[in-house]
């Protein structure tokens, strides 16, 4: 904190456990936190697990199964932190206790076959590629119909979240490098991560295009990777540093933006500079993450061109939380649909409460998961809008799936550039 | 499981039951860590009549217990009690009727302050205690307190806005005080409102319903010293202006908030801020608006500012309501005190305050509820340095010592818990005492209920 | 007894009642002696002789109240304060007066006033009440929309128990919560639990307008409550609403305070009249409703009738007022559902059920000392809430001498 000095802090601990020194227990995180929502219990706020994470620094308690239950039940949404007068980095204390827990308390089986799923597939972009061509010929066969008879229990819920696989012509990265008509006004890197290409590679293409439209050169570096978002989440810090320091490599050094619009791996290529405090890739570290921008932030600083079409839509905006709590992101992808000529932007009850995605979290929590997900439902439907736009793959997905298995009229998931882009496509054909 | 909570699981049920010592942990104190006990167990009803239950099973066994709401009392009232129970009523969060005709409501002990007024906004009404914790702190938990805020100058505190209650006695028998329309007996609801949990439990309560105002207008006015700005306050009130809330920032104050969050562009050059608001309808607020600005001005305000929108006026109450919590950027420990002076000694009192502090070396961004000449001294130390925590209850002690000596009290709206116990024979004399003690035992003659709060247990 | 009194107080601190005087008649029985201590101290000392031979007393200021509400038994002494009379403690700049429980209110009025404030309180009969019979009645008056109940505006007492213990509670500053609040039950107690001898209260500044007018009408009570009813739905907020008159014919006053163009905005917004009546909304010289608030009392007729007391939640006053029967006077105020009623004897039971059913209540504030029994009393008839009343004045008052009746 500029200006303010920090008094009696001892500087030999853990950074985390300084941050957990910030919290003077107030409270006001309390009913922020989806899961006090939900079991209105100490352990389960963010204060309670400060409070806990705090005390397993201090040696007050020792790693355990039941220290674990609340550490792992917490979504990581950090909507606690939009709302901490002292600013605790409330992540930072649940990573570094969930680290020291990890190192401690194996995972119980079916977390570690998650968390092997995890490595194994997510983090190397030619496994990825591999399971979802396989997933797409699964569902192009018939033989995914079929399969539906006989899942049942968590496998059949996992299928359900999956949608329906792209064409791969929608799964390709965008070319390398594409330039707009007449001079570039700025040059971005395009961040394709690992599930929004697969599932929502569409959304790569709607954001190249509006770059384009709005003088931007755009490049897209073709081999990245996972962020490392979820294996941070997880614990794994060593595989979340590997991947970074890959994705660092990956980017060319002269542009003016590394562009993303998956709200989740954007956080987490915001915080690289942190993860490398201390390390001789620090300086590096953190001029990428300094360039790291979502798209509607670029669009919004560029100033939206009015698109020529319209889109007739009543749209509910649903807040990621790892835009608005972690990047503090609220106002623009609003003004990008408000942007869009017939698009009728309306708000639900609590837009910024986790919908329950959260990363692998419906995964591997899936009881809470569900309960999220119900509420969420219930207060989009409540508005009577006839789409969600949200801007990250997992909310994407999660509330396209919470819309199919829960009763009520049918809504459509976007994400916002998604319409923008329609409305400029419109225009195109319409001429 | 030991034999308290198989019994106490077979009265509710395992949901709602927490005994695994880290989940206790975590219950150990409220929102003021200075005390610290861990509880045997932590029970969540949701009924009354769960409540009932559980504490006729705990006088059974003569098993002491303390309620907790959401667990952001300042003053210890919810630190469990060696050897006891913690029956927390955060899942009794039901709204239970709503009379917007009779400006009326029975809500749950565990509901939410702004949860109320929020379910209440379509039909125009709120519940106008807005303490600084309202977003969290539950209305059992006002109710404990006698919960005040920043408008409480004009709209009055809890009390004012409770019209009647559903309390268990200790032994397990429920007890209807008023109700929509109050009682044509003695005031007992009255009498248990910042009883703070000691007289039994609150499960539910009729609260009185506020009409929301047509409007706001809001203002800043910043000062060179906390001596102006005081004297501003004491010159409204001379002027025979009500203002629905007037709140002091000193200098450390505006530093912290501008460095948070809760950045709400206070002039950092200022030595203090007034913030005014005054509520009402369009008609009623121009002369006393200008009235505010003109005693601003004549004790010498550098600049008065008017809130331009609702967003604006928004962003200088979000600041001053984080300040407390935004201390804890100075240190790891914060103690803010609670103490209360007339109105036309406050600029002496806190002056006298800071030099209790500065003497000491301590940090203390001070913050006011002015109209009520309410003190908010927020201590910043480091709890894990004896002599800095030595200091910090020091000047706590002096700082309400002062307070007394103006012809002020100990607590305007935090209560007294644990950690303004050694200061009531202070504040009362040894017969006040005495009532209060055989009145705590007409409710609790067991002495189960929250004991060791509000009023030191022995004759001294 | 009468001479240990007078050795304790002296004796033109002691009387007996004179004939005519308020005290001379206590809810149908006659005190032996009427005692005047000038002191805390001497009060004390008096409660401590009391409690020893268990002398019944009942605690005055200056006997207007005496005969209302529940009634005593066994009286002997009537403890009247109306030699303490000093204020303690005036801040005008802080909003706040104290004062001895016997000075009248109306000194406190009058020095409130030199400094553009008041005692926003307007009990019925105001004129003759204390300090401290005004906290201890409890009874706010019609202006109650506004400035709310007298508990709201009593920041502290000194009091002394019945064994001659002296404590205080609450404080001389608007926020207090150290230690119980022992102002809540003692406020509206009757001088059941103890006697006040000190009562600090808030003061509030004089609004800068405040007018009443009146629609003296002669419409029946239904026509009188719908219109009330769209007074207040129309967001008026009056600082008081009340009606008047008997079930067939009714008036109707609203008073309205604050900012001068305020006030005259929301008067010019108030319809003109009944539709379809004579009559038109005049304003009184007076401020204030107070001389309709007192009707019930003047037409009570004891022989036959009773005087009740009730709230009701606003919206169910309709229901309630409808079982007056026709030779009833009422005041009620529309704002806050409270009212009075001078009915005769056998309505009673049908009010009162009527009342419990809505979640009000109505109880007997006048009438024959044999009309106003356990029905009256401080008390509920039955049930825990009862119990644990009776176990407080129980601890409190030990000996069992304060206002004998009035509780138990």
């Amino acid at each position: 904190m500029p200006g303010v000095e920090k008094r009696g802090v001892p500087r030999d601990l853990p950074a985390w456990f300084q941050q957990s020194l910030d919290c003077v227990h107030c409270g006001l995180c309390l009913l922020q936190c989806p899961t006090y929502q939900l079991f209105k219990v100490e352990p389960d706020s963010p204060r309670g697990r400060i409070y806990l994470a705090r005390a397993l620094a201090e040696g007050g308690t020792a790693p355990s199964v039941v220290l674990k239950e609340p550490l792992e039940h917490c979504l990581d949404c950090r909507a606690c932190e939009s709302v901490c007068p002292s600013g605790v980095g409330y992540h930072l204390v649940l990573e570094g206790a969930r680290e020291t827990v990890a190192g401690q308390v194996p995972p119980r089986f079916k977390d570690r076959l998650k968390l092997f799923f995890l490595d194994a597939i997510l983090t190397r972009p030619r496994v990825l590629r591999l399971a979802f061509d396989l997933l797409a010929f699964w569902e192009r066969t018939g033989l995914r119909k079929l399969t539906r008879l006989f899942l049942f229990g968590g496998l059949k819920r996992m299928e359900s979240l999956l949608p329906p696989i792209p064409p791969k012509k929608e799964r390709r990265l965008p070319p390398p490098r594409s330039a707009p008509g007449g001079k570039p006004r700025a040059r971005a890197a395009l961040f394709t991560g690992c599930v929004m290409t697969e599932l929502f590679g569409r959304v790569h293409y709607d954001t190249l295009r509006l770059l384009l439209l709005h003088g931007v050169e755009v490049v897209v570096p073709q081999t990245q990777f996972c962020c490392g978002a979820l294996s941070l989440h997880a614990g794994s810090r060593e595989r979340a540093m590997e991947l970074a320091r890959l994705n660092i490599e990956a980017f060319p050094r002269n542009v003016d933006w590394i562009v993303f619009d998956s709200a989740g791996c954007g956080a987490m290529l915001k915080e690289y500079g942190r993860l490398f405090e201390g390390t001789p890739l620090e300086a590096e570290a953190k001029a990428f993450a300094s360039k790291a921008r979502d798209v509607t932030e670029v669009l919004v600083e560029l100033g939206i061109e009015t698109p020529p079409g319209r889109v007739e839509l009543k749209v509910v905006y649903d807040d990621p939380c790892h835009l608005c709590h972690a990047q503090g992101i609220r106002s623009q992808p609003r003004k990008i649909l408000e942007s869009v000529p017939g698009v009728e932007l309306v708000e639900s009850a609590d837009p910024e409460r986790c919908c329950g995605a959260a990363g692998i979290y419906n995964i591997v929590q899936p009881e809470i998961s569900e309960r999220l997900l119900d509420k969420k439902v219930e207060e989009v439907r409540a508005t009577g809008a006839d789409a969600v736009a949200t801007g990250n793959p997992g909310c994407m997905l999660q509330i396209r799936y919470g819309l199919a298995t829960r009763e009520g009229k049918p809504m459509e998931v976007f994400h916002p550039v998604e319409i923008l882009a329609r409305a400029f496509e419109d225009g195109r054909t319409r001429r | 499981m030991d034999a308290l909570a198989e019994d106490l699981a077979a009265l509710v049920n395992r949901e709602s039951l927490l005994t695994e010592p880290d989940y206790l942990m975590t219950y150990e104190c409220d929102s003021l860590s200075f005390f610290k006990q861990r509880p045997r167990a932590v029970v969540l009803p949701r009924t009354t009549e769960e409540v009932s239950r559980i504490l006729a099973y705990l006088s059974r066994k003569g098993i002491p217990f303390t309620a907790r709401g959401s667990g952001t009392g300042l003053s210890g009232g919810a630190t469990p009690v060696e050897g006891g129970v913690v029956i927390s009523l955060a899942r009794m969060d039901r709204i239970l009727e709503v009379h917007p005709r009779d400006r009326c409501a029975l809500v749950q002990a565990g509901v939410v302050n702004t949860a109320l007024s929020k379910a209440l906004e379509p039909l125009g009404l709120h519940f106008a205690p807005d303490p600084a914790s309202q977003p969290v702190c539950s209305l059992g938990g006002n109710v404990g307190e006698n919960a005040g805020g920043p408008h409480c100058f004009k709209h009055g505190m809890t009390l004012n806005h409770t019209l009647g209650l559903t309390l268990v006695l200790p032994g397990g028998e429920v007890l209807h005080l008023g109700g929509p329309c109050g009682e044509p007996d003695l005031d007992l609801a009255g009498l248990v409102v910042a009883s703070e949990g000691t007289l039994g439990i609150v499960t539910e309560i009729w609260v009185r319903l506020t009409p929301n105002p047509e409007t706001f207008r809001t203002l800043l006015a910043s000062f060179r010293s906390l001596e102006d700005c005081s004297r501003a306050v004491s010159r409204i009130v001379r002027a025979g202006i009500v203002p629905s809330a007037m709140e002091i920032l000193d200098k450390k104050s505006i530093e912290i908030v501008e460095a948070s969050v809760n950045k709400a562009g206070y002039p950092l050059e200022a030595g203090a801020v007034l913030l005014v608001e005054l509520d009402g309808r369009p008609e009623e607020m121009e002369r006393p608006l200008s009235a505010v600005e003109e005693a601003c001005r004549k004790e010498g305000a550098l600049e008065v500012e008017f809130a331009k929108d609702p967003e604006h006026r928004m962003k200088l109450w979000k600041g001053r309501k984080g300040v407390y919590g935004t201390a804890g950027r100075l240190a790891p420990d914060v103690y803010v005190m609670d103490g209360v002076v007339p109105r036309n000694r406050l600029a002496e009192a806190l002056h006298r305050i800071q030099e209790v502090t500065d003497s000491r070396g301590l940090v203390c961004p001070n913050i006011a509820h002015a109209g009520d000449g309410n003190v908010h001294p927020t201590i910043c130390y480091d709890g894990r340095d004896p002599e800095q925590a030595q200091k910090a209850e020091e000047a706590g002690r002096e700082i309400l010592r002062i307070c007394l000596e103006l012809g002020g009290t100990i607590t305007g709206e935090h209560g007294v818990g644990l950690e303004k116990l050694s200061l009531m024979p202070e504040m009362f004399p040894p017969g006040s005492l005495r009532v209060m003690r055989r009145v705590k035992a007409v409710f609790d003659p067991a002495g189960l209920a929250n004991p060791g709060k509000l009023i030191p247990l022995e004759e001294p | 007894m009468i001479s240990r009194l007078e050795e304790l107080l002296g004796p033109d601190a002691v009387e007996t009642p004179a004939p005519g005087s308020p005290w001379a008649n206590l809810d149908g029985f006659e005190p032996e002696a009427v005692v005047h201590p000038a002191t805390e101290e001497e009060t004390a000392a008096l409660l401590r002789k009391a409690s020893e031979h268990g002398w019944l007393l009942v605690p005055s200021g200056r006997g207007h109240a005496l005969g209302r509400g529940p009634a005593l038994k066994g009286v002997k002494i009537v403890l009247a304060l109306d030699r303490m009379r000093e204020v303690t403690y005036e801040e005008p700049e802080d909003l706040v007066i104290s004062a001895q429980a016997g000075l009248p209110v109306e000194e406190i009025r009058e020095r409130a006033g030199k400094h553009g404030l008041r005692l926003a309180l307007e009990p019925p009969m105001g004129e003759k009440a204390t300090a401290g019979g005004l906290a201890a009645l409890g009874r706010s008056g019609s202006s109650r929309a506004r400035d709310g109940r007298v508990r709201d505006h009593v920041l502290g007492v000194r009091a002394l128990l019945s064994d001659g213990t002296l404590f205080s509670a609450g404080g001389r500053v608007v926020k207090n919560v150290a230690g119980y609040d022992l102002v809540r039950p003692l406020v509206g107690s009757r001088g059941t639990l103890a006697v006040l001898t000190e009562v600090t209260y808030k003061l509030r500044p004089l609004p800068p307008m405040d007018r009443t007018w009146i629609l003296e009408s002669g419409a029946a009570l239904e026509e009188i409550l719908s219109l009330g009813k769209a007074l207040v739905e129309m967001g008026l907020e009056p600082a008081a609403l009340g009606a008047w008159g008997s079930p067939s014919s009714g008036s109707l006053g609203i008073r309205l305070s604050g900012e001068e163009e305020d006030v005259l905005a929301r008067r010019n917004r108030l319809p003109c009249s009944l539709p379809g009546r004579p009559g038109e909304w005049i304003e009184r010289e007076e401020t204030g409703l107070l001389p309709f608030e007192v009707l019930p009392w003047e037409a009570l007729d004891e022989g036959r009738e009773i005087l009740l007391r009730f709230a009701l939640p606003p919206s169910a006053l309709e229901g309630f007022l409808s079982l007056l029967p026709g030779e009833s006077v009422f005041f009620v105020d529309l704002a806050t559902g409270r009212g009075e009623a001078a009915v005769p004897r056998e309505s009673y039971p049908v009010l009162r059920k009527q009342a419990a059913s809505s979640r009000g209540f109505c109880v007997v504030e006048g009438g024959p000392p044999t009309a106003r029994g356990l029905e009256a009393a401080l008390a509920r008839p039955e049930g825990p809430e009862r119990n644990l009343a009776l176990a407080l004045k129980k601890a409190l008052d030990p000996a069992g001498i304060l206002s004998p009746g009035r509780l138990d």
